[in-house]
């Protein structure tokens, strides 16, 4: 499995969500305890020790996980939502001025002068083999 | 069906992805074996029609999308590819690909081509010709002509007009609307803004037949083009105050000058 499949897999899966929205929060939170038992001493807690727990690490290792994972999903809904969207298409083709492309080439089609597009064509074919 | 393709469209090929790629062959193949109603409605696509004879289909994941017409001939139905916006995650180059590149093409380098070069080609050399000439001819020149000029005419002054202002209208702002930002869209393709080192400086986004936008290569709005004609466009910063103009050197190709008539670039 490709790395773009397996991203995708994981950003459109309900079970990754999941994990990230309740497994990881739940792991995170179990982490939290640990955390604050490893660094406190004589029931104090005392901050400066908190890079000398390995709870603090795996703390660090989840936020950026979630992080991740929430920017890619950001990023994915984003360009799907937007350009599904038909309104954002007309605007492209208007832009690019295609409704009035798409005139002069059928021009050129009915008067029988297609050398440019066969020969495109036969390039992109090339191309495609 | 009979299957075309344009020029500008086997242009933007190299932008593709192998998996694109493999795609688009399944796409033409398709087209070519079915006839036009059948092909249309077969729902394989997602195929939607966008403006008169434009249609999308989907063909890359769910953001790639090619954009086709279709029409009958003597020899019978044809699909005629036009363009294609291939998304992916934002790019950080510093330059996009362009359609047109007068880096790699010496047809839209005005120091390799005379014939768009203003300081070899007096015809499009507002020193020299005082048709365009906005200092000269008072129909270019905003200060004079109230048409063209967005602080007079609200219908070009996009803080009053919310169809040319990209902050209020998402369709044509890069930042909402992938398909226009070549960050975004690999085979966006242009227009871009050059200045006479040939180094891009911004894009263009055509909102209607009177209005184009710039946007700076980051994305952000940086000004708009007021056409005035066939053969001149006045440019307007994001004040709304008359900053230079563009003369029509061909089809393709723009030179920008200052108000002094100093040529700055080209936009092509």
């Amino acid at each position: 499995m490709k790395l773009k499949d397996l991203k995708d897999r994981v950003l459109e899966s309900p079970g990754w969500k999941t994990v990230f929205a309740f497994v990881l929060p739940l792991l995170a939170g179990v982490l939290s305890g640990v955390f604050v038992t490893e660094i406190t001493q004589n029931s104090i807690i005392v901050w400066a020790l908190f890079y000398k727990a390995n709870s603090f690490y795996g703390l660090l290792f989840f936020g950026l996980c979630t992080y991740l994972y929430n920017r890619a999903n950001y990023l994915h809904e984003r360009e799907i939502s937007r350009f599904l969207d038909t309104d954002y298409c007309v605007a492209y083709v208007r832009s690019k001025c295609l409704p009035e492309a798409a005139d002069r080439y059928k021009e050129l089609i009915r008067s029988g002068n297609v050398g440019q597009l066969e020969q495109a064509m036969e390039e992109l074919k090339k191309v495609l083999k | 069906m009979k299957v075309l393709v344009s020029p500008d469209f086997s242009q933007k090929l190299a932008t593709l992805s192998k998996d694109a790629i493999g795609n688009l062959s399944a796409f033409i193949s398709e087209a070519e074996k079915t006839d036009m109603v059948a092909f249309l409605s077969s729902g394989n696509y997602n195929i939607a029609i966008l403006e008169e004879d434009v249609y999308s289909a989907k063909f890359d994941t769910d953001a790639g999308r090619i954009f086709f017409t279709i029409g009958t001939e003597s020899g019978g139905e044809f699909l005629l590819l036009l363009d294609v916006a291939s998304m992916s995650q934002p790019a950080k180059a510093a330059t996009f690909f362009a359609s047109n590149n007068p880096r790699t093409n010496s047809t839209f380098n005005p120091k390799l081509n005379p014939a768009i070069n203003p300081e070899l080609n007096s015809a499009i050399n507002p020193r020299i010709n005082p048709v365009i000439n906005p200092k000269l001819n008072s129909a270019l020149n905003p200060k004079l002509n109230s048409a063209i000029n967005p602080k007079l005419n609200s219908a070009l002054n996009y803080k009053l007009n919310s169809a040319i202002n990209p902050r209020l209208n998402s369709a044509i702002n890069p930042r909402l609307n992938s398909s226009l930002n070549p960050r975004i869209n690999k085979s966006y393709g242009g227009p871009y803004l050059y200045d006479v080192g040939l180094k891009q400086l911004a894009y263009l986004v055509r909102v209607n037949d009177k209005v184009d936008i710039l946007f700076e290569v980051g994305g952000e709005f940086c000004g708009l083009l007021v056409s005035v004609g066939n053969n001149v466009k006045v440019e307007f910063d994001k004040e709304n105050s008359w900053v230079g103009f563009y003369v029509k050197a061909n089809e393709k190709v723009w030179l920008r000058f200052s108000l002094n008539n100093e040529w700055k670039g080209l936009l092509v």
